[in-house]
């Protein structure tokens, strides 16, 4: 099939480029040092030099939004990266596994989603304690179990199929059409489903590391930017509105390469 | 005559659909007189159903009226406003929809839906005694038993046929002079439809209401209507009166149609020569029993009971059945999905529901099972070469090269041209999709053919096709086929053998011809006064 | 349809055990335990005797059966036994921080409600017209970016503008519903995301469902299929997220709380993280598992009076 690059696929494409660009080669788009400042230049507002300003160190926010996507996008992509790695082989286990099987992972699930993500996420961080990585496991271990309700929720789907039935029908044998038919259709919509809660899992690390539970500063993380930036709200505006505009164009990200994975013919 | 009270000039409509445009109407010209049933008759894709939209005034936003004009009675209502329709809709014109399933609202009550239909620019319902009571009188007209009670129900508590009915009382609760019936029997079952049909002519005639009759189905058409005009690909081809139509139809498209017709196909069942010995059984199903369970108070609900048939090798088993009546879970049971809890089932000497393993899978590709829908019976994801590659790779007997000539022998079977390999089966038409199917099912190796409806989803022409192909197929190769229809004159064609489901039971079972021509229960009768067109033409021909 | 909801009630109640379970899984039993980490810290200068004393009395030196057993016994008997960090029973502590919670969470999903309900509202009324279209597609795009938008900067953004820059509303010195009126606000707009867009997609499946044609064709206005016809339609699936939104807010109340200092439990959760107060943690998360269970409850018994066909084998038949 050709791929042909429509203005559609452009606008998804472009802001996936410039984030990872952003995350893997920073020094691309800023010259700045994200962690030491010039303290003369403290608390100046957006200039030719500074887009974004400068903090209450003299360090140039601008550098610091782009230094700061790497902790964020990483510990999103590792959050998301664990979920599936839990919630794949369990809810494949619950969708083709026997009745007693199957309603045993869904009492659990039930349970682990009557718990608010936030209240899990916290409680697992006071049980392994504060930092990057130990964010993003929380984050993604909270996020394990909706994943598992909705891949178990698509292997049945496709289960129940005329095809399933009409695969079954020319001799196939049960790991053939599993492997055939189930995984691939029933996992699509996971993958849609992945890159949507990779957004659920920005905002989720970035308010955990606001509350503080983050890698500690002056690490350049957009939540913790934020935090930082509070004291200073009166005067200088630009330190806590740039990392959150950081933060909703991501999330935004996520929602379009998540709505193109599903509306892929 | 009398007067006119729809008349449509020249009219031309178009799609546009990602900037191209696609022409769904051609210089359509067609009056309607008051009193008058009208059948607008075209396969799928001719451009009835936008030509209903379109007197409706309900097109899509993507479709257009670009030249013509359409008069409901006085009124120009071609490029009327939402407005100004609001006026009309309901009043001068009315429409019966074709899936009474969905046509409803499933959270309204039918006397809310009626009310609302009586009065629909007023907004307290009911409570206005004299609205009840004229709903509980349009409820009784069309025939509802206990129609007060009915007010308080919900669509998904009436049967089909009960909720068209109720469909057709919202349609003529303000005494609309012309309806506009879309395909209003085509999700019914053969015995309703006629009910339906029934309730029509009555309407017509009690009320002198104009019908413009919309079908796909030339033979339902030459029932209580007037005249007919057969649309193809947007273009008028033929307008007359309808005996006419069938005695002598003018156009070749129209003679293909009516030569296509199972009810006027001449040639009965391919009949086998009774002198050669009959051949032996391939399948034997005795005292054959299902329930299901259920959840409230009454226990078990038997699916099916104590059926019991035989059908030889190289025969057709026709089986009848209507909604309900167990023909689905028969079918289950000889695929061997659900395990029957009674009787036996043999197929090719096996019980199906004894095996295991290999020795299963050799016998399911032995039996082979076509579906009414052939696009959803294939992975969506893939294209036709891959659909007909599974099978051979499953019998891991076959290298590439093999696999291809294999495909190719299969697909000059079938009469499906190899260029269509590469498409995905969603971009195939539903007769190509059912070739298809039939094509993956032969690369098994079947000795039997389960076939569940195959051609109910199809036009008439490529039914017809399809039927002569399974024909062919069953000389050529010795299948032996089940051959499941709730169309009769479908059946008659194709089987040597008939049985006839109804509410899990099965109530008539021998030699096709024997069945039609002397019916031994009042269903059976029923069922084979019901088919269109072979009994009631007379009734039309009166008519006219 | 009443057997029903009684197998419902016990799966409800089966679901908050496991939830308790599962927290003291995590919060008691995992770390060597709580006391420990707490009293241990060298500042304190307590001597070893004085530590297992405390342990003592927290019941910290028995087996993680037995804890358990001890726990779940008290909460059962309506004790949500003492916090590490004040000393306080929990339930007191509870007490006085819900009813601030409340009213933000009241006020937070009145504004939910009704932003999605305009939002919806709007986008379907607009889709009819030709040039409206376009506006309608563009009001349906707006959950899509408000849901990305975090909670605690919309609320820095939102004391900026409204209390320092505009100065309508001021940040310290109120009480009551005032108090949580702009919070409740702020967090509204991200809440109201999943509400508008579950709804919308509901209400676009009812609107290409062939009735809704049939009405059109019987002279209904445009106004009134939204009203007597899509929306009744569109509630029931819209119910389903309700779940979900007690969540967000919950979620929302513990930033909420933080970013304009209120006593609620939100904030109480914050301090019980930050200082391992794992007795507090754990009533919290009883607690909102609580409320999720009950509004999972409440819905399953509302979802089959706004859609007859739910439910329905399990209802009489009248017939």
């Amino acid at each position: 099939m050709p791929h042909h690059i429509t203005p559609t696929r452009l606008a998804v494409a472009l802001p996936i480029i410039v984030l990872a660009l952003a995350a893997f080669w920073p020094a691309l788009f800023s010259s700045q040092n994200p962690l030491t400042g010039q303290p003369s230049e403290y608390l100046t507002a957006p200039s030719a030099h500074h887009w974004f300003g400068t903090d209450q160190f003299g360090r140039d926010v601008f550098a610091r939004v782009i230094y700061g996507s790497f902790s964020t996008l990483s510990s999103a992509v590792l959050a998301v990266s664990v979920s599936l790695l839990l919630a794949i082989p369990a809810g494949l286990l619950a969708g083709l596994g026997s009745p007693r099987v199957e309603r045993a992972i869904r009492a659990c699930a039930d349970i682990v989603l009557s718990i608010p993500e936030i209240f899990l996420s916290l409680s697992i961080i006071t049980l392994i304690g504060p930092g990057a990585i130990h964010v993003a496991l929380a984050v993604g271990i909270s996020q394990t179990a909706g994943f598992v309700r909705m891949i178990h929720t698509e292997v049945a789907r496709v289960q129940a199929t005329e095809y399933m039935e009409a695969a079954i029908g020319i001799g196939g044998t049960f790991s053939q059409v599993v492997l055939r038919h189930v995984l691939p259709n029933s996992l699509t919509p996971a993958l849609a489903l992945a890159s949507l809660r990779l957004g659920t899992a920005i905002l989720a690390i970035s308010t955990i590391c606001f509350l503080g539970y983050g890698p500690p500063p002056p690490t350049p993380e957009w939540g913790l930017m934020i935090t930082e930036g509070r004291d200073y709200l009166s005067t200088a505006w630009w330190i806590t509105t740039f990392p959150g505009l950081a933060i909703i164009f991501s999330a935004w990200t996520a929602s379009l390469v998540s709505h193109a994975i599903r509306s892929k013919p | 005559m009398t007067q006119t009270c729809l008349s449509i000039r020249d009219l031309d409509i178009s799609y546009t659909r990602h900037g191209s445009t696609h022409q769904a109407l051609n210089h359509v010209s067609l009056d309607l007189h008051a009193g008058e049933m009208l059948a607008l008759v075209g396969e799928s894709g001719s451009g009835k159903s936008t030509l209903g939209r379109a007197v409706l005034g309900i097109l899509p936003p993507n479709a257009s009226v670009q030249h013509g004009s359409i008069h409901i009675g006085a009124h120009n209502v071609t490029h009327l406003s939402e407005r100004a329709w609001r006026q009309i809709r309901g009043k001068k014109i009315a429409l019966i929809p074709q899936d009474p399933a969905h046509s409803l609202d499933p959270v309204r009550t039918i006397g809310a839906q009626l009310a609302e239909a009586l009065r629909p620019h007023q907004s307290s319902f009911l409570k206005r005694s004299n609205t009840r009571a004229e709903a509980i009188a349009l409820l009784d007209q069309m025939g509802i038993s206990r129609p007060a009670q009915r007010l308080g129900q919900y669509p998904h508590e009436l049967s089909g046929g009960m909720r068209q009915r109720v469909l057709i009382a919202a349609a003529i609760a303000q005494r609309p002079a012309l309806i506009v019936a879309d395909e209003p029997t085509s999700a019914l079952d053969v015995s309703v439809q006629v009910q339906i049909m029934a309730l029509l002519a009555t309407l017509r005639r009690e009320l002198g209401t104009a019908i413009l009759f919309i079908t796909h189905d030339l033979a339902l058409a030459s029932e209580q209507t007037d005249r007919v005009s057969v649309l193809n690909h947007g273009v008028i081809c033929e307008t007359a009166p309808t005996r006419q139509i069938f005695s002598a139809p003018k156009t070749a498209y129209t003679q293909r149609l009516i030569a296509n017709l199972p009810v006027f196909h001449q040639t009965p069942a391919s009949v086998p020569d009774l002198r050669t010995p009959t051949p032996p059984d391939v399948i034997k199903v005795t005292n054959l029993g299902y329930s299901y369970a259920q959840t409230t108070r009454s226990g078990y609900r038997h699916a099916m009971q104590n059926i019991t048939f035989t059908v030889p090798k190289g025969r057709t088993l026709g089986i009848v059945g209507e909604s309900g009546s167990g023909k689905t879970t028969l079918l289950r049971c000889l695929l061997g999905l659900i395990t029957p809890q009674a009787g036996t089932i043999e197929l090719l000497g096996q019980d199906p529901s004894r095996l295991k393993g290999q020795a299963l899978r050799t016998l399911r590709c032995k039996v082979q099972f076509v579906y009414q829908n052939p696009h959803v019976s294939f992975d969506p994801r893939y294209s036709a070469l891959k659909a007909l590659e599974e099978p051979l790779i499953n019998s891991e007997q076959h290298n590439p090269a093999q696999r291809r000539k294999l495909i190719d022998d299969v697909l000059q079977k079938v009469r499906l041209s190899p260029t269509l390999l590469a498409r995905k089966v969603s971009a195939l038409s539903g007769g190509q999709a059912q070739r298809l199917a039939l094509a993956r099912a032969l690369l098994c190796q079947p000795e039997i053919l389960i076939l569940d409806e195959v051609v109910s989803a199809l036009d008439v022409s490529i039914q017809s096709e399809i039927l002569t192909l399974l024909e062919n197929l069953q000389k050529d190769l010795g299948l032996t086929y089940i051959f499941v229809s709730h169309d009769l004159s479908v059946i008659k064609r194709l089987s040597h053998e008939v049985l006839i489901l109804k509410n899990g039971e099965q109530i008539e079972y021998g030699k096709t011809e024997q069945i039609f021509s002397k019916p031994m229960t009042d269903y059976t009768k029923h069922l084979i006064a019901s088919i269109p067109g072979l009994t009631s033409s007379p009734q039309a021909a009166e008519h006219s | 349809m009443i057997r029903y909801l009684f197998t419902r009630f016990l799966h409800a109640l089966f679901v908050l055990w496991g939830a308790f379970t599962l927290s003291f899984v995590l919060l008691q039993v995992m770390p060597g335990d709580a006391v420990l980490v707490k009293f241990q810290d060298p500042e304190l200068g307590l001597s070893p005797q004085q530590i297992a004393d405390m342990r003592a009395t927290y019941g910290a030196d028995e087996s993680a059966i037995t804890q358990y057993a001890h726990v779940l016994g008290r909460t059962l008997h309506g004790n949500l036994g003492y916090s590490i960090e004040t000393g306080l029973p929990v339930g007191q502590m509870l007490h006085a921080a819900y009813p601030t919670t409340l009213r933000l969470a009241i006020v937070s999903f009145t504004g939910a409600l009704a932003f999605a309900a305009i939002c919806c509202a709007l986008a379907i009324l607009l889709s009819g017209n030709p040039v409206g279209r376009y506006l309608a597609a563009a009001i349906g795009a707006i959950p899509g970016i408000t849901s990305g938008i975090p909670v605690f900067w919309l609320e820095i953004v939102a004391i900026q503008l409204v209390s320092f820059h505009w100065k309508l509303i001021p940040v310290v010195g109120l009480s009551g519903w005032s108090a949580v009126l702009l919070p409740g606000l702020a967090l509204a707009i991200p809440i109201s995301a999943p509400l508008a867009q579950v709804f919308m997609a509901a209400a676009h499946r009812v609107e290409a469902l062939p009735f809704i044609d049939v009405l059109r064709a019987r002279g209904v206005s445009p106004l009134r299929i939204l009203y007597a016809h899509i929306l009744p339609n569109a509630l029931p699936p819209t119910l389903t997220v309700s779940g979900l939104v007690f969540g967000e807010i919950l979620a929302g109340a513990v930033v909420t709380e933080t970013v304009f200092g209120l006593d609620g439990l939100g904030q109480l959760a914050q301090q019980a993280v930050a200082s391992q107060d794992v007795a507090v943690l754990q009533a919290i998360i009883l607690i909102s598992v609580s409320g999720f269970v009950s509004i999972g409850f409440a819905s399953e018994i509302i979802q089959p009076l706004l859609d007859p066909r739910i439910g329905r084998s399990a209802r009489q038949r009248k017939y």
